[in-house]
């Protein structure tokens, strides 16, 4: 703030000042300045402080410190209850979170639960299906071999029914001719031949 | 004018008249044979002044609405500090709100008076033993009052004798010159409260009067323009301490008072 001129300067008038004491001190005598000295004391005064001062404080005690006392406690007190209807109040708060966090907990393990109950029904069920399905093409299986083997059993006694007839007829030719060897050859031969080509031996037979 | 002290003492004593500006003078009258002096106003100024701000302060608070402004807030923080600060911790809880009127009227009281020093043409009463030493006798009054009606009057007066696990026969010696020692000293005690707010009130006015008077004093000179500014400068230093010194002593002299009358309702 003062820079070095204005220091030496404050220093200057300083010194100046303090000069100028001794001189005017040497110049005008001292008296009695004693705040304590007997020309201090003044009854009236002291009497009259003490009046002022009595009857203001009696005045002030019942008009405003008795008052301003009662509104400021009546003041605390408020902001004590209030303070204690807050903390109550954060208390009470602070159980409820509790509360709803346990809750939340108890409803996440309640959902979790859920999903894996769900999951494994799932699981379960796509168990069953697949082994139902399994079930059902192996029956479907069996079916269908017992199919086969119903129409294998039908062709093979058509069979058996077409080979009697055969026989029987020829049987009935042989009997009915004299066979020399080759045309007995020749016979078979043919009747084999018809039996594999599935053409009516009879018929076949009947045109040779 | 002269750097004589007793002339520049005149200006932070009491007188009969009331200085007014531009070096009039307004000479107080006698009322029923009492004269009126400048520190007997100054101390109603004061006291009305007090019941003009305390008495509707009082009614806003009981109001219930909340504090506003800085003029409430200051005095409220004042009153609060006063109460919470001083009067509990020194004279206990239990005690302190039977004694809270009689220390918020003497530390404002003070306070009002000192600072009724700080303004142009103005005094403070509370550079006169005739006002510090009537409260001081109140709170002295007030402590061995309290203790008086606390202990009886004869156990309050030996009662300020500290226990002492002595031989009977030194106890008879001793006891007595302890209680004598410590009566004097409850006394002294209460005459120091007077003496330190006057001195202080005196002094700082008075070291204020001379700095100022420095610049009429030195008015032929050549040293008046050294002399002048410094004295300007000094004068506004030395106010700006007062300030600080009127609310300093008031709370000294307010937190003494509250102490003594706590070691009298509290002897052990």
């Amino acid at each position: 703030m003062f820079n070095r001129s204005t220091s030496i300067v404050a220093a200057v008038l300083t010194l100046v000042a303090f000069a100028a004491v001794p001189a005017l001190a040497a110049e005008h005598g001292s008296g009695d300045i004693n705040p304590l000295g007997p020309s201090a004391w003044k009854m009236d005064l002291a009497l009259w402080t003490a009046v002022v001062f009595v009857c203001l404080m009696l005045i002030l005690a019942k008009f405003a410190w008795k008052p301003l006392a009662q509104a400021l406690d009546k003041r605390e007190h408020g902001i004590a209850d209030q303070i204690a209807q807050a903390e109550a109040a954060n208390e009470q708060a602070k159980q409820l979170l509790a509360q709803y966090e346990q809750k939340l907990v108890a409803a996440r393990d309640e959902v979790r639960g859920i999903v894996e109950q769900g999951r494994r029904d799932a699981e379960k069920l796509g168990h069953d299906l697949i082994d139902k399905a399994k079930e059902e093409a192996q029956a479907e299986q069996q079916r269908a071999l017992k199919q086969i083997e119903n129409a294998t059993g039908d062709a093979l006694q058509q069979i058996a029914d077409r080979s009697a007839m055969m026989a029987v007829e020829l049987a009935g030719k042989i009997v009915g001719s004299q066979l020399n060897p080759a045309d007995h050859k020749r016979l078979i031969q043919q009747a084999v031949g018809q039996f594999t080509s599935g053409q009516d031996v009879t018929g076949k037979a009947s045109n040779n | 004018m002269q750097l004589d002290p007793v002339k520049l003492a005149e200006h932070v004593q009491d007188a009969t008249f009331l200085e007014l500006p531009m070096g009039l003078h307004l000479q107080l009258p006698k009322i029923l044979g009492l004269q009126l002096t400048k520190f007997m106003v100054l101390e109603l100024v004061a006291a009305v002044l007090m019941i003009v701000i305390f008495v509707p302060l009082s009614r806003r608070m009981a109001s219930g609405s909340p504090p506003k402004g800085r003029f409430w807030n200051l005095f409220e923080a004042i009153i609060l500090f006063i109460r919470d600060q001083v009067v509990r911790p020194a004279i206990g809880h239990h005690d302190a709100d039977r004694f809270l009127p009689l220390i918020l009227t003497l530390f404002f009281f003070i306070l009002f008076c000192n600072l009724l020093g700080l303004l142009p043409w103005l005094g403070s009463p509370t550079a006169s033993i005739n006002t510090t030493a009537p409260l001081a006798v109140v709170a002295f009054l007030a402590g061995i009052g309290s203790g008086m009606k606390k202990y009886g009057a004869a156990g309050f007066w030996l009662g300020l004798c500290p226990q002492m696990d002595l031989p009977p026969v030194l106890k008879v010696l001793l006891v007595p010159m302890v209680l004598v020692l410590e009566i004097v000293g409850l006394i002294i005690r209460h005459c120091i409260l007077a003496v330190r707010l006057l001195a202080n009130m005196f002094g700082g006015h008075l070291v204020l009067a001379m700095i100022i008077g420095f610049i009429p004093a030195m008015a032929t000179s050549i040293l008046w323009y050294g002399v002048a500014p410094l004295a300007v400068f000094g004068g506004t230093a030395i106010s700006m301490l007062e300030l600080f010194v009127a609310f300093l002593q008031a709370y000294i002299f307010a937190f003494l008072a509250a102490l003594f009358i706590g070691m009298s309702v509290h002897q052990h």
